[in-house]
């Protein structure tokens, strides 16, 4: 379908489909002069694990499904506007030569480049929060910048703890207050931080805001040490969901004019990919593997047979990527089609859908072909995903917990047991937790085979 | 109690189920209560074993533990028409072994029966129509760390000895079965979770799927905290039995580099006992007939 929606002649906030009032004003709603948007502005293609599958097996089928914008995209044409919200740690620990003065210089460049159709919203926090400016402008960043690095300079909630729930807290509100004025103007939400947090447990407590906020959401570690776990358990299922490393943090510079950069590419909203599996295949689990890593689970598909993927927004020139899993039915044939992949989204003013065939290769006869490496290592990189959500690795331990306690089993497997499930509460890494407590916690009961030299 | 009512004991497969497991394939699992397999209908989920799915089952008046094969039934798309067939051919092959050994402490066979399993919904009406059911002997009684447990907390089972010492005897005998049957048959999987004590103080195997074929099998099982060496069967088969009793009579929670501690052990139960038990545990009898012959009696 592709309607031109209908927007507020007022404030240009879209209608919905069908009303030729705006409800809030009562004024007749403006069409808005849809975009020439080229024919195929995406590219998509499914590269499977494997050149050839046999005929007659139902064997699992792995691929890798690529998107990009096709190279000619008038970006200048198509792009919408966007609101940048960005959270900044200004606790103690970035009261240091190579933290604060490079975050002000970051932000200032970012400032000073941030292109028409972008707003700004700059949140500190420490064991306070502080909104620095709120949905300002490009021109008016530009114009103010000076005076906005002064006023972050004399801030009196400066170089104490690091309490990021309050700074959260500003920031959904700021995203929610600017979205009542402009719903079509796009949210984006990143989060920088260069420690533990003080206040993890307050912290995750935000993760159903976030979740529900309906912007992306990402997050930068700033220097070495830097709650990965943490910031991860916090965004949760957010689109968006990257949490990247500035280890070296001179790299702060380049990352935020990237930040800049990427906000002001947006080209497509509203995007909603949707697979539909054919008749005898059983869908396994599909995973987004670029830009921000996570799992679908198949238990979770609604329809079972055709999920539904919120994917938020597509930026121009960047490569997504998404991953997906299935089992053939037990005896397909050459040309057999797993099924289609469908990808809806909002560009220029009206909805677009892109449709392809997923084709298998399946060969009369053949043997399973060698694996692709590319695709084999996209598997292995996202392997850990299907059991490493925190919550369910504490369910779990916990679930131990309450078995040993019933069952008044041995003290020390209770205590390992415990310290586990502190530590990964305390947004500790299960890889970072001590080798000789984790094997004491994760003692395995069940069977498994070994070879036997015989009798 | 309806037959979709919960039973108490399903609560703690519910939790072995989120603490090992998946919550999910628990879930799949409970929706098989009031189903028909195989002429069984399903009461309750009574257990979930490395291999079988352990339900509780009614025909008529009989009652049955009803095993199918376990697999990973909430995540249809990791297994096929091959893992599918494999553990059918486990389950047979566990019910020659119920038959082969009727006189044992493993359960008896009641019936070796195929039908449709409803978990393999998304398969074709072949595969689906063709799953086999292990009907076995319902076995009242207690896993063996929660029995020894039970009883060194009470009075009247002071003489630890005693029965230590005959459930020891016991199982070497039925080892001793196990070997003489051609080709050699050796019970390589003890763990406490394996061994129950009857509520008539006897010990029974509850899992044939645990014993090893010398020579027509190249794969023995076993959990690995419970038989952390490798080689022959026989050692293999005796180091479980003495990690298992290890682990029953100090309320272990053992894994695979867990150490022994022999002093620790004599304070539970008799020196020499001990003695057997630690070098059990630490692979020391390499044949049956040296662990019969330094048994204390």
């Amino acid at each position: 379908m592709n309607d031109a929606r209908r927007s507020c002649p007022d404030d240009g906030t879209p209608i919905e489909p069908g009303y030729r009032f705006c409800p809030r004003c009562g004024r007749e709603a403006a069409v808005p002069a849809p975009v020439d948007v080229p024919a195929e502005p995406f590219r998509i293609a499914a590269t499977w694990e494997r050149a050839r599958y046999p005929e007659g097996v139902d064997s699992m089928v792995r691929a890798v499904l690529a998107l990009e914008s096709t190279p000619d995209l008038p970006i200048e044409r198509l792009r919408t506007e966007s609101h940048l919200v960005l959270v900044l740690d200004v606790s103690g620990s970035m009261n240091v030569p190579e933290k604060y003065p490079l975050l002000r210089e970051a932000l200032d460049l970012l400032m000073s480049h941030l292109e028409e159709g972008l707003y700004l919203t700059v949140v500190l926090f420490s064991t306070e929060s502080q909104i620095l400016c709120q949905g300002v402008a490009a021109p008016e960043v530009r114009r103010r910048r000076s005076a906005l690095l002064a006023r972050m300079d004399e801030s009196p909630i400066r170089f104490q703890e690091t309490h990021l729930r309050g700074g959260l807290d500003l920031a959904v509100d700021a995203v929610r207050e600017f979205r009542a004025k402009r719903k079509d103007v796009v949210p984006r939400l990143y989060v920088l931080t260069d420690g533990q947090l003080t206040d993890p447990e307050r912290a995750y407590a935000a993760r159903p805001e976030l979740e529900r906020l309906g912007a992306e959401v990402h997050s930068f570690g700033f220097g070495r040490d830097f709650a990965f776990e943490s910031m991860r358990r916090i965004m949760g299922t957010s689109p968006g969901g990257t949490v990247k490393h500035i280890r070296d943090t001179q790299d702060v510079l380049e990352r935020f004019q990237r930040v800049a950069q990427v906000t002001a590419s947006i080209v497509a909203t509203e995007v909603v990919l949707q697979m539909e599996f054919a008749e005898g295949v059983i869908p396994g689990d599909v995973f987004s593997h670029r830009p921000a890593q996570r799992l679908w689970p198949a238990s979770e598909f609604r329809p079972p047979r055709a999920p539904r993927f919120e994917i938020g927004v597509l930026e121009a020139e960047r490569r997504y990527a998404w991953a997906f899993e299935a089992r053939l039915p037990e005896d397909p044939r050459p040309g057999f089609r797993l099924g289609k992949i469908r990808l809806a989204y909002r560009q220029g003013g009206r909805d677009h859908e892109l449709a392809e065939w997923l084709e298998v290769p399946v060969a009369a006869g053949a043997e399973e072909g060698a694996a692709d490496p590319a695709v084999a290592s996209v598997f292995t990189s996202l392997e850990d995903l299907r059991d490493d959500r925190i919550e369910t690795q504490i369910a779990a331990y916990e679930a131990r917990i309450e078995i040993c306690r019933a069952e008044r089993r041995d003290p020390e497997y209770l205590r390992a047991l415990e310290e586990v499930v502190s530590r990964l509460r305390a947004g500790i890494a299960k890889e970072a937790i001590d080798e000789s407590l984790l094997r004491a916690a994760d003692a395995d009961p069940s069977t498994c085979t070994i070879d036997h030299w015989g009798e | 109690m309806s037959e979709q009512d919960p039973h108490p004991d399903e609560a703690a497969v519910e939790r072995y189920a989120r603490a090992f497991l998946r919550p999910s394939l628990f879930e799949r699992l409970r929706s098989l209560k009031g189903a028909t397999l195989g002429g069984w209908t399903a009461v309750w989920v009574r257990a979930i074993g490395s291999a079988g799915v352990l339900l509780e089952a009614r025909k008529g008046e009989a009652r049955a533990v009803l095993k199918m094969p376990h697999l990973p039934y909430d995540r249809p798309a990791t297994f096929g028409a091959a893992e599918i067939r494999a553990r059918r051919e486990a389950l047979l092959r566990e019910a020659e072994m119920l038959r082969r050994f009727s006189d044992s402490p493993l359960p008896s066979l009641i019936e070796l029966v195929t039908g449709e399993n409803p978990l393999l919904a998304e398969r074709s009406a072949a595969l689906r129509g063709g799953e086999v059911y292990l009907a076995m002997e319902p076995i009242a009684g207690r896993a063996i760390d929660l029995e020894v447990q039970a009883r060194l907390r009470h009075p009247e089972f002071n003489q630890v000895g005693e029965w230590l010492g005959r459930w020891i005897e016991d199982v070497l005998s039925f080892l001793k079965h196990l070997r003489r049957t051609p080709p050699g048959h050796y019970y390589t999987d003890f763990k406490p979770s394996q061994v129950l004590v009857a509520a008539e103080g006897q010990i029974r195997i509850v899992d044939a799927g645990g014993i090893a074929r010398a020579g027509l099998e190249m794969r023995a099982p076993v959990t690995r905290a419970y038989a952390p060496g490798t080689g022959d069967l026989e050692p293999v088969s005796l180091q479980a039995l003495g990690r298992t009793l290890y682990a029953a009579l100090l309320n272990k929670v053992l894994h695979e580099r867990s150490g022994i501690d022999e002093p620790l052990l004599a304070t539970v139960c008799p020196a020499d006992l001990a003695h057997w038990i630690s070098k059990a545990a630490q692979g020391a009898w390499s044949t049956i007939d040296e662990a019969i012959a330094r048994l204390p009696l």
